[in-house]
């Protein structure tokens, strides 16, 4: 499940484009236009609420560098996103495309202009929401102050009404704009938005047409009084005035399980849902009732249990499910989601004029991006293979490492290995995973010798000879 | 078809040059010009239609005389081998630089040489001339040879003579030979200043260039698709001309089921202590084939067959394809005996040919107009490529899905697998026709629901018809 797109009518992922923006390259594509001077006098105060002015001294620039093994090397890139604080004790939220646990530096520049270091807490790319903290050391032994804001409830916003999005688009720190909420419940889901991490399963967003470009990334999207109503996240691009911000009420609730985990721990099934939308005649269904199954992954829970494509899920625990519309779906993904792991969830399954009840027993959901690391002198990075991976591309186990990169003229690149290999074993052993090769990588670093390399590519069994 | 008058230019300036200069060096251009006007009888041009179910596509192909009764061999290329036959249609033969239309007959294609053959009617057959009536020569490498060249069909098929030297030869496993030089268009003879047939002009192979564009500098490959400097050697075309399918399909095809032969580099082979020896890595074994059944296991590696070892190519690559030449070349029910490394150990195993499931274009299929799609049957070669079980392979396949029409509205897409039919399971292909016959038979039916199987996921698709 969650993987992938299931919404026919959601015919614009894919053909717009969009952008997340936190991580913007440097800053020398930018460009000013200067359109002559205007009168200094502000449009907000005297009538600025306290609030507001308090939150725009939350409001913080965070500067990342994180290393990347793309390439076959170990390169460290770095970029600029935006970020809210949230306690006294330093927490500030922002957006998992902006500080991801590859980052190497977090530097974040308070309202006052002040930069102090900070450390990841934990992230959750699936919402799109990172937490770090601040070194509250190096703050207090430099008497730094700064506000914290505090959140709203996104439940309550209506179309319509005026928000105010804070942050750091191409770096020009403390940039407010303004817009309305446009609409307060947008679904998409992504494979590739979150550094190639899925998102969007779980929760809809905001729409606003408050500017947001990038850098914004990880500001937070407000009501004039200066409360947290969202947390600014992507645009499209190419388009106008569209932006999209993670609700409140998602982020109060990942924030505290990232405060006591440092992950968010989720529940998985294995199923792709579908939507009913005009299929309830087909199915026989009442009028808003029912989740369509369009995908039950191999040998997921789900599979184990039974369950098939195209059955309806009725009810969770005897909880009525109703996933007529997109924009539902990701609140039922949620709930079974949100079952602790290992718990058994019955779900009532209409299966053409009969019903029957499932009995799934959830595990972790894990991401389709593994771990990954890179080689200097083999000129090679991997990654480890997800189950999700071994399963989107039938292999028959995730052992092994999937290669993510080679450097050009370097061993591994020279003996033939690409892109898109799976090493499958190194002089004849079995490498199950990322700790199997770094061990033969130690070895061979103590005493270059050649190495038997055998890989999977598109299925096809080869042989590589790596050379010091 | 902006290449043609160019070309023309360059041809004609080129025959100038033929007639003038080859007049000093050779045995003068009366010589040249006897011996290409008895040789362009052995080169014909065919123009055939394929049809699909909206439409049909022209496309000229070149084809060289090999028998009196008008017998023509294409290349592999000239005609997409999935291509069901019955989508092949209206066969028309031309004389070189002929207008007239001659019938011709689509006889099929050799599995072995991928080669196609064809039939010209007997009138146009009595006016042609096989390439076997000039005698068949090795030529030497550095020799002089020449070839044909055709037109299109906008200048009747013009015949120009080009030429060349023959550069370097290769066996990829075939022996072809390479002139820098065009030695003519792909299908068409080559010959030596004597007149002696030398080789059958195949597909050219891309030569690097650099492209200047607005000051960029880019490196390209570059293809000529009417002309081309690399030929099948005259020993290779003779020896299987006489392959002629029986019918385009229903052929039996020799095969034992493995798949995915990687072909193992001098370096590997010693790490396996197969010093100078020629290997080839098993990677996938269909379930219950002739290979499975002998025990033969994924990560194999084939040294010998029938106790000869397998050879060395330059590209090292060929040896897949030698290997499964050599396959093609039993007959089902012929036993192999194959020399494998497994496990770091040297055995041989006993491998039963069989006849090989059925071809991607011998699979059943059926166009619903009324529905705008095309079902078509599943079959092993299906299975392997969507790496599915036996017991997972069931269901239709969608061949075509006309543009615009409901069904395209629905956001089905050619090559998904209809795995169920309004909450039908589908197992086989009749019963999946007879499910779509109903549902285009119905006028009352206001929509229909499949379960279809695309990369890897399932999704439930609405077709509305109303």
């Amino acid at each position: 499940m969650l993987k992938k797109r299931v919404a026919p009518s959601i015919t614009h992922r894919g053909k717009l484009r969009i952008a997340f923006f936190g991580f913007v390259m440097g800053l020398s594509c930018l460009g000013f236009l200067f359109t002559g001077c205007q009168t200094t006098n502000s449009t907000f105060s005297p009538g600025v609420h306290p609030g507001f002015e308090n939150l725009l001294n939350a409001v913080v620039r965070i500067d990342v560098r994180e290393v990347t093994f793309e390439d076959g090397a170990k390169r460290y890139v770095a970029g600029v996103g935006s970020g809210v604080i949230l306690s006294r004790d330093g927490l500030i939220l922002t957006n998992a495309h902006v500080v991801s646990p590859r980052a190497v530096e977090i530097s974040v520049t308070l309202a006052n202009l002040e930069r102090v270091n900070a450390t990841l807490v934990g992230w959750d790319h699936w919402t799109d929401l990172a937490l770090i903290r601040i070194n509250m050391d190096a703050a207090s032994r430099r008497k730094l102050k700064f506000s914290h804001a505090s959140f709203g409830s996104s439940d309550l916003l209506k179309p319509g009404q005026t928000v105010y999005a804070v942050g750091t688009p191409h770096g020009l720190s403390r940039t407010v704009t303004r817009g309305i909420i446009s609409n307060t419940d947008r679904y998409f889901e992504t494979t590739d938005g979150v550094k190639g991490y899925e998102t969007g399963s779980f929760s809809t967003w905001l729409q606003t047409d408050a500017a947001i470009n990038p850098g914004n990334s990880g500001g937070p999207l407000v009501t004039s009084d200066g409360k947290i109503i969202g947390i600014n996240t992507r645009t499209y691009l190419g388009a106008q005035n569209l932006g999209f911000a993670i609700p409140s009420m998602t982020a109060i609730r990942i924030k505290n399980e990232l405060l006591k985990k440092g992950r968010v721990e989720r529940s998985y099934i294995g199923v792709i849902p579908g939507v009913l939308q005009d299929l309830e005649g087909f199915f026989q269904l009442d009028a808003n009732s029912g989740m369509l199954i369009n995908n039950v992954d191999l040998g997921s829970p789900s599979a184990d249990a039974g369950l098939r494509a195209g059955d309806i899920i009725l009810a969770i625990n005897e909880d009525k499910v109703d996933g007529r519309f997109p924009e539902q779906l990701p609140s039922i993904q949620n709930r079974i989601a949100s079952f602790p792991v290992g718990s058994t969830i019955d779900l009532l399954i209409k299966r053409g004029d009969e019903g029957f009840i499932f009995p799934v027993v959830t595990e972790l959901l894990e991401s389709r991006v593994g771990e990954e690391w890179g080689f200097d002198q083999w000129g090679l990075s991997v990654q480890n293979i997800s189950k999700a991976y071994a399963r989107e591309h039938r292999l028959e186990s995730d052992r092994g490492v999937l290669v993510i990169g080679t450097q050009s003229a370097y061993p591994a690149a020279k003996a033939g290995i690409r892109k898109g290999d799976i090493i499958t074993t190194i002089n004849q052993i079995e490498i199950e995973d990322l700790l199997g090769i770094r061990q033969i990588y130690v070895a061979f670093e103590e005493n270059p010798e050649s190495l038997l390399f055998e890989t999977l590519r598109n299925r096809s069994v080869s042989f590589y000879v790596l050379n010091p | 078809m902006s290449l043609f008058p160019r070309l023309y230019r360059r041809v004609f300036l080129l025959l100038v040059f033929q007639m003038v200069g080859g007049a000093v060096c050779q045995g003068g251009a009366g010589a040249i010009q006897t011996l290409f006007d008895e040789r362009i009888k052995s080169v014909v041009a065919i123009e055939f239609f394929v049809e699909t179910e909206v439409d049909r596509r022209p496309t000229t192909v070149i084809g060289m005389v090999i028998d009196a009764e008008g017998l023509i061999l294409l290349l592999d290329q000239a005609i997409p081998g999935w291509l069901p036959p019955d989508q092949l249609k209206g066969f028309t033969v031309y004389q070189a630089g002929k207008r007239k239309p001659y019938l011709g007959t689509y006889l099929g294609q050799d599995y072995l040489t991928g080669w196609h053959y064809l039939r010209a009617e007997k009138t146009l057959a009595d006016q042609l001339t096989p390439f076997t009536e000039f005698g068949v020569d090795q030529p030497p490498l550095g020799e002089e040879l020449w070839g044909i060249g055709l037109m299109g069909k906008n200048f009747n098929f013009l015949p120009f003579y080009l030429n060349g030297r023959l550069s370097f030869t290769q066996q990829v496993p075939q022996k072809v030979g390479f002139s820098i030089e065009d030695l003519g268009s792909p299908g068409a003879p080559v010959f030596n200043t004597a007149g002696a047939f030398v080789g059958w002009t195949a597909n050219g192979i891309p030569s690097e260039r650099i492209l200047l564009l607005n000051g960029e500098r880019y490196n390209v490959a570059l293809q000529n698709k009417n002309g081309s400097g690399a030929f099948f050697m005259a020993s290779e075309v003779a020896d299987l001309i006489d392959r002629v399918p029986a019918s385009p399909v229903g052929q039996s095809i020799p095969w034992i089921g493995v798949f995915g032969l990687e072909p193992v580099t001098p370096e590997v082979a010693s790490f396996f202590k197969l010093e100078n020896r020629s290997a080839l890595v098993v990677s996938e074994i269909l379930e219950n084939s002739p290979a499975d059944e002998a025990g033969m296991e994924k990560r194999d590696i084939i040294v010998s067959i029938d106790g000869v070892e397998l050879p060395r190519f330059n590209p090292g690559r060929a040896v897949a394809t030698y290997f499964e030449k050599q396959i093609l070349l039993r007959n089902p029910g012929d036993v192999i005996r194959l020399g494998l490394l497994r496990n770091k150990e040297e055995q041989e195993i006993v491998v039963t040919v069989d006849r090989q499931p059925k071809w991607l274009k011998e699979a059943e299929r059926f166009y619903f107009e009324a529905l705008g799609i095309t079902i078509r049957e599943f079959v092993t070669f299906d299975r392997i490529n969507r790496h599915l079980s036996e017991r997972e392979g069931k269901g239709v396949v969608t061949n075509f899905v006309k543009a615009n029409s409901q069904a395209g509205a629905s956001g089905l897409q050619v090559g998904d697998l209809i795995k169920e039919i309004d909450g039908v399971v589908i197992t086989g292909y009749a019963q999946a026709v007879s499910l779509m016959a109903a549902i285009a038979a119905d006028s009352s039916l206001t929509e229909f629901v499949l379960l279809i199987s695309r990369n890897m996921e399932t999704s439930v698709i609405r077709v509305r018809l109303k």
